[in-house]
């Protein structure tokens, strides 16, 4: 009886290391490989120019109290910023500031929101002025390529 | 049923193309072992009794390109050398992790910090659990429990030399293909057929997610069954951050994934018994877990954004819908889709290989017949190369056909570039005309390609600029979102057509900033 109960228990880390390995895992049949379609977060920034109007507002809000949602979400969009400035027509020599200062910006926020102290604040307006120069560079650019959106245009 | 068994023998038919070149190469690199050199000279070779010996094995483990299949012969010889147990140990963890051709591949990926943090966390695994295993497994001599007398070999070694030696290796890596190391192959294929017969399709896309505390573990038992070559585990790696997955899981994938398979822990069985083994096994979870947790927050990527999902293991569950008929053009496209020209060309020289391993084993054909104990007769303007000189250099000769390969398989960036244009061109015409098939088929080859620019560029100038990566990043995440609508049904043609324009925009300022270079 005993070593029956023994040999039970011994089945438990097995039982236990089955569960876990199956308990993330869907159980239902997906209908499609691309069933599900990629996770879109709703602060998602469309432009370089939405980036910088939403680091704005965050800025805003956080210098009224503390705000963890929106603190977070500003993390999230100075991590992302240099993605969606990857995405526009500026060049490499106006990317690579965005770059560098989005990495060190994103290494200070790392602290959460108690670290979010004036002076932090203070480099996200500067990170957000930097922003507002390369909108204006991007502007221009488009200006002087006025046959761009036709071309795009033309694909569809 | 029938879909299970019918998955199940795919997914090991895959794994089986997948390891045969690799398999091939362990198969001779063990020939090298036995024939050219001494028990004694294989023991120093891998660092003797010192405690170097543990990153002296996981070294020699780095350089050679085996997987966890291919490791096996190789271990075997070394055991028949009664090279230290954490020595052995050691190499059979580190030797299918990383190759030239996968340790390139994964210095591209976003953050290379990241993979060189993996290759050091995979120091500290094989030296824990080498130390540990050197105490369980040198108080039970392994031989002396598990009397097999083709085990016993002499302390001289071989002492037969030139063509005679040639013909004692090839018999040799000949009947081992099909004698006990075929079992083992079939044992380790098993962990892929389970889950194929078992994971329902597509169930492994939202298991290892960065914030989900159970990702870690989760791969880490997962991994166990799974058989992977260097080569996939790092794409699936790149995959993973792609698409900001957990990196402590994707670690365990790395150590575990590629690393150990079920062959691995029987053929320890078969040499130490369960106790031992269950040590080992025991500990080796309990190191990796710890250290899967450790670097699972430091390493995520801050300001990320978690796609939600993945197709990056798709391969280790079912590869049949169940609503799929069991015709043979579907499970010929299934079970072919994975395997490019190398499994192919592995596979055929695999077969040769056995086929004459088969023919020598049934005219009872041995090794040993050339084994002389004298040395042979010389002519005097001959002179004997040492064995082991031959050895390594056979050895240094597999690495730098290894780095040949590398320019090989990452051609100059103006190849790349010319070959994704064309790759290009056959994407827009199918997705244009609504041929979301051949669409498919093209873009897969494009997001290879857009990798292999990468590699081959870091190849050749030695970095990677990060807005090249990011431009990078950009394509393949617009690949894939093109990707998406191309698999819907019924096909939105406008929203292909909206996925193409943002794919031109961004593919020109990918390719322009590698033209650059």
């Amino acid at each position: 009886m005993k070593k029956q109960k023994k040999q039970s228990l011994s089945m438990i880390p097995a039982l236990m290391l089955f569960a876990m390995l199956f308990a993330g895992c869907s159980n239902e049949q997906r209908e499609s490989l691309h069933e599900t379609d990629h996770f879109v977060a709703e602060h998602w920034p469309t432009s370089l120019a939405d980036a910088a109007a939403k680091i704005e507002a965050r800025v805003v809000t956080l210098k009224k109290g503390k705000n963890e949602k929106a603190f977070d979400e500003l993390s999230d969009i100075v991590g992302w910023v240099p993605e969606i400035a990857a995405d526009s027509e500026l060049t490499e020599e106006d990317w690579i500031p965005i770059h560098h200062a989005s990495d060190a910006l994103s290494s200070k926020l790392v602290g959460g929101i108690d670290s979010a102290g004036s002076e932090k604040l203070a480099e996200v307006e500067s990170f957000h002025r930097l922003l507002v120069e390369r909108v204006t560079i991007l502007d221009a650019i488009q200006r002087s390529n006025p046959g761009y959106e036709t071309t795009q245009e033309s694909i569809r | 049923m029938s879909h299970a068994i019918v998955s199940a023998l795919i997914r090991m038919a895959q794994g089986l193309a997948m390891s045969a070149p690799t398999l091939l190469v362990g198969l001779l690199v063990a020939g090298v072992f036995r024939f050219y050199m001494t028990p004694a000279q294989l023991r120093k070779f891998f660092g003797g009794e010192s405690i170097a010996s543990l990153p002296v094995s996981w070294l020699i483990g780095m350089l050679l390109p085996v997987c966890s299949i291919g490791v096996l012969p190789i271990l075997r010889e070394m055991h028949r050398a009664k090279v230290r147990p954490g020595a052995m140990t050691a190499f059979a963890l580190s030797a299918p992790l990383f190759n030239p051709l996968s340790l390139l591949y994964g210095l591209t990926l976003s953050r290379p910090i990241v993979v060189i943090a993996f290759a050091l966390c995979s120091l500290a695994v094989v030296s824990l659990l080498g130390s540990i295993w050197d105490r369980v497994a040198s108080k039970r001599d392994a031989s002396n429990d598990h009397s097999d007398s083709s085990e016993e070999v002499s302390e001289d070694g071989s002492k037969v030399i030139g063509l005679k030696r040639l013909l004692a290796l090839l018999v040799m890596v000949t009947r081992e293909s099909v004698g006990s190391l075929a079992g083992f192959v079939l044992i380790a294929l098993l962990g892929l057929g389970l889950l194929g017969a078992f994971l329902p399709y597509g169930a492994l896309q939202s298991s290892f997610e960065m914030n989900d505390i159970m990702a870690p573990a989760r791969m880490t038992f997962l991994s166990v069954p799974i058989y992977a070559t260097p080569m996939l585990a790092m794409s699936q790696l790149g995959m993973m951050f792609q698409h900001c997955n957990s990196p402590g899981a994707a670690l365990a994938l790395l150590l575990l994934g590629t690393g150990v398979n079920f062959a691995t822990i029987a053929w320890l069985i078969s040499k130490y018994g369960w106790k031992s083994t269950a040590v080992w096994f025991g500990s080796l979870i309990a190191i990796v877990l710890a250290l899967a947790y450790a670097v699972d927050r430091p390493l995520m990527l801050p300001g990320s954004q978690p796609a939600g999902h993945t197709h990056a293991f798709d391969g280790y569950a079912t590869p049949l819908h169940p609503t799929s008929i069991l015709s043979w053009p579907t499970l010929k496209d299934t079970l072919l889709k994975p395997i490019g020209i190398a499994e192919y060309a592995g596979l055929l020289g695999l077969a040769v290989v056995a086929s004459i391993g088969l023919l020598f084993r049934w005219l009872g054909v041995r090794e040993d017949r050339f084994n002389d104990r004298e040395v042979q007769a010389i002519t005097a303007y001959d002179r004997i190369v040492p064995g082991p000189v031959l050895a390594v250099t056979v050895l240094i000769g597999l690495v730098a056909f290894s780095v040949v390969a590398c320019f090989a398989y990452y051609p100059h960036p103006k190849e790349s570039l010319a070959e994704i244009s064309a790759i290009r061109g056959e994407v827009f015409s199918a997705a244009r005309s609504g041929n979301a098939e051949q669409a498919l088929h093209w873009l897969e080859l494009w997001d290879d390609w857009s990798r292999r620019l990468e590699v081959a560029t870091f190849l050749r100038t030695g970095r990677v600029r990060p807005y090249q990566q990011m431009q990078g990043f950009i394509v393949r995440k617009k690949l894939e979102l093109l990707e998406h609508s191309l698999e819907e049904e019924p096909l939105d043609q406008r929203e292909v057509n909206d996925h193409l324009m943002q794919l031109l925009s961004s593919d020109n300022r990918w390719r322009n900033a590698f033209r650059m270079e």
